[in-house]
């Protein structure tokens, strides 16, 4: 039983309606990364309890 | 979660699936998973977010454009917590640090350093608490309002649709709910809300008084949290089934707890020893606790005991033997 937590930064999105999410599991650099580049986070925690 | 900021990642640590949408500032735009106690699943859905990840990169374009980031706490992890560092520090291969670990470690934190507020384990109330009902399929839609409910004195009906509740500007999901109602203060206190109905948008306040998050234990049961709290019987197991209910002479729908474990652990054993002499013993089946027989399940149980019964109580435990009513007196430990 792991708590998990995954990354996804999402940019604008297109007009079909499709955005890109990039993952990551490193929670600093993505913040940093995101602030770069003014894209919001979606921070998942995931608990197997 | 172990390296996990709680200053800046605050969710409901009970739940097995959370997801905050935010700015990298530390700004929490939506919270996102839920759960209530009929509906464990109903709440998260692939659709619901992806329509939170649509109605949310607007909001983020507005709020980055002239971005005011929050105030936080110094940084901490639950690991630093001194409760944390002790049972750590006792394990050979210290044990994963589950999400609901979080809650059990501020919780024995902030009673070991006496700053623990009444009722602070009710936490992320539900919106039922005010007379709320919202929409699974929309989660910021009332689908209904509690007749002489807060909720109801305030002007809300089914239909509307939430815009602003509290601490929480955009309103989107049960999760942002929750949390509006979690910081909000335990005692006697207003909470501004505005909704949209037909177009128009309207204002008002839930009036809540002292004790309004108290959960009853049917709707608090399916918290992890429930395991910290005190009194609890000494004891667990599981409810029997029908057909081994109709094997002992007992009614199908009676309720029936056979006794798995007497609590002999850690610093809890002393619950334990108080059921022992009580006269209680595994293989024992529960038929009534404390003048009640309406338990749903062993979760049901175990909260009722904790959240109506006080450390102290003499309370008379019923088991089933030999197709006879045993009562038994058992003093509730601490």
């Amino acid at each position: 039983m792991i708590a998990a937590t995954a990354l996804l930064l999402c940019s604008a999105v297109a007009q079909d309606g499709s955005a890109a999410i990039l993952w990551s599991t490193d929670l600093a650099a993505a913040r940093a990364r995101a602030a770069a580049e003014h894209r919001p986070l979606l921070v998942l925690f995931r608990c197997e309890a | 979660m172990q390296a996990v900021d709680l200053s800046t990642f605050v969710f409901d640590y009970d739940l097995t699936l959370a997801a905050l949408l935010m700015h990298p500032d530390g700004t929490v735009y939506h919270r996102f998973g839920g759960r209530d106690e009929r509906n464990p699943e109903g709440w998260n859905t692939i659709a619901g977010l992806a329509a939170l990840l649509r109605r949310t990169l607007p909001e983020h374009r507005r709020y980055d454009a002239d971005p005011r980031p929050p105030e936080l706490p110094p940084p901490r992890t639950v690991v630093e917590l001194p409760p944390l560092q002790r049972k750590r520090a006792g394990e050979a291969n210290p044990s994963c640090v589950h999400c609901h670990t979080v809650h059990d470690t501020l919780h024995a934190h902030a009673l070991e350093t006496g700053t623990r507020a009444p009722d602070a384990h009710f936490v992320y109330p539900s919106p039922a608490r005010v007379g709320l009902r919202l929409e699974p399929a929309a989660q910021d839609v009332v689908a209904a309002v509690e007749p002489d409910s807060p909720a109801a004195a305030a002007g809300l009906r089914p239909g509307d649709r939430l815009l602003r509740l509290g601490a929480q500007p955009s309103v989107a999901t049960l999760g942002d709910v929750q949390w509006a109602l979690h910081v909000a203060p335990a005692g006697d206190t207003e909470i501004e809300v505005t909704w949209l109905r037909d177009g128009e948008e309207l204002r008002g306040a839930l009036a809540l008084r002292e004790g309004w998050k108290r959960a009853p234990p049917e709707e608090y049961a399916w918290r992890p949290y429930k395991w910290n709290l005190t009194p609890d019987p000494g004891f667990g197991g599981r409810l029997l089934d029908a057909a081994r209910k109709r094997a002992l002479g007992l009614p199908e729908d009676a309720f029936a707890l056979r006794i798995g474990y007497l609590i002999d652990w850690g610093d809890r054993a002393h619950r334990g020893q108080a059921a022992r002499a009580a006269g209680l013993r595994v293989g024992d089946v529960v038929v009534s606790f404390a003048g009640e027989d309406r338990f749903a399940s062993h979760d049901h149980f175990q909260t009722w005991v904790r959240l109506r019964c006080k450390v102290g109580d003499e309370v008379e435990v019923v088991v089933w033997r030999d197709g006879k009513r045993v009562p038994l007196q058992l003093t509730l430990p601490r």
